[in-house]
């Protein structure tokens, strides 16, 4: 239990002081806007939730065993309440309109997504490079060792 | 590297004699990888001692504060720490890949990357052992290439 709870809670710790920034340059922008001031506990609070579905949504995705496409649609499913988390925080202000909630649902699906990209190229990447030193490696060996 | 094989009906002890012109790191890399053939570990299964030779080992691995050495096979447990197996086989083909895993990297078929960014290698017995990311950049310069 301590190997999935540790690892989760430095995930969410670092994940909630990214969310923070973030959220404070939204809420700054938004004052700045609008003029508006959004209570402090909607903030905190919701960064604080925030930051906990995306942990979420990044241990699911990370999850060593199970189906691949399972653990990256759990991972996509447990990002969904940080739409309306987002709503909650910043209520009408940014989400004036109801299509709104969608295209904020839309880029959290693409950032998702682009994520998933990057990563797996970037394994796929690195295993190619280490199949081609394998290779090189026993054909090396071969060469030093002929078959008498 | 040129390997030259006599074969001596006569002799008792298999000899090998390194011609070089000086004694440098590759040819301690040499001398290391031929130590790891005479190299012996001990090993428990069912109440019963095993003698294991070091090639034959697949991976050591720590599960629950305890050691085990796998072959191709079988299991044995060994009274060894992790740390301790890492200082013994530093220089020969053991490596660390995960926390608490130690694998022979000559026993490596292939590396096979998964969607959500893991790597794994994927052995001779066909087993699959987990690749740490942090662990790469080592396995690239033991097979021969180059840490980022």
């Amino acid at each position: 239990m301590k190997k999935i709870i540790f690892p989760f809670l430095i995930k969410w710790a670092v994940i909630y002081a990214i969310t923070n920034i973030i959220l404070m340059v939204v809420t700054f922008s938004v004052v700045r806007r609008f003029g508006v001031d959004i209570a402090f506990y909607k903030v905190s609070l919701g960064a604080l939730i925030m930051a906990f579905f995306i942990a979420l949504s990044v241990s699911l995705f990370r999850i060593r065993k199970g189906n691949q496409i399972l653990k990256i649609f759990l991972g996509f499913i447990s990002l969904a309440p940080v739409v309306f988390l987002a709503r909650f925080m910043f209520g009408t202000t940014i989400f004036r309109y109801s299509f709104a909630i969608y295209i904020f649902a839309g880029i959290c699906s693409v950032i998702y997504g682009l994520a998933v990209i990057t990563v797996a190229a970037n394994a796929k990447k690195q295993e190619k490079e280490l199949n081609l030193l394998l290779t090189a490696k026993e054909k090396s060996e071969d060469s030093d060792n002929p078959k008498e | 590297m040129k390997i030259v094989i006599e074969e001596i009906l006569n002799i008792s002890e298999t000899e090998i004699v390194i011609k070089c012109r000086r004694r440098d790191d590759y040819v301690d890399s040499i001398i290391t990888s031929l130590r790891l053939f005479e190299r012996k570990i001990t090993g428990k299964k069912e109440g019963s001692s095993f003698i294991l030779t070091a090639a034959d080992v697949y991976y050591f691995e720590s599960v629950d504060d305890k050691v085990f050495c796998c072959a191709e096979k079988e299991v044995y447990e060994t009274s060894f720490k992790l740390y301790e197996i890492e200082t013994t086989f530093k220089g020969s083909p053991f490596l660390r890949v995960n926390k608490s895993m130690i694998l022979n990297i000559t026993k490596i078929r292939e590396f096979k990357s998964l969607l959500n960014g893991r790597m794994e290698a994927v052995l001779d017995n066909e087993e699959r052992v987990e690749i740490s990311r942090n662990y790469v950049p080592a396995l690239k310069v033991m097979l021969g290439g180059r840490a980022k």
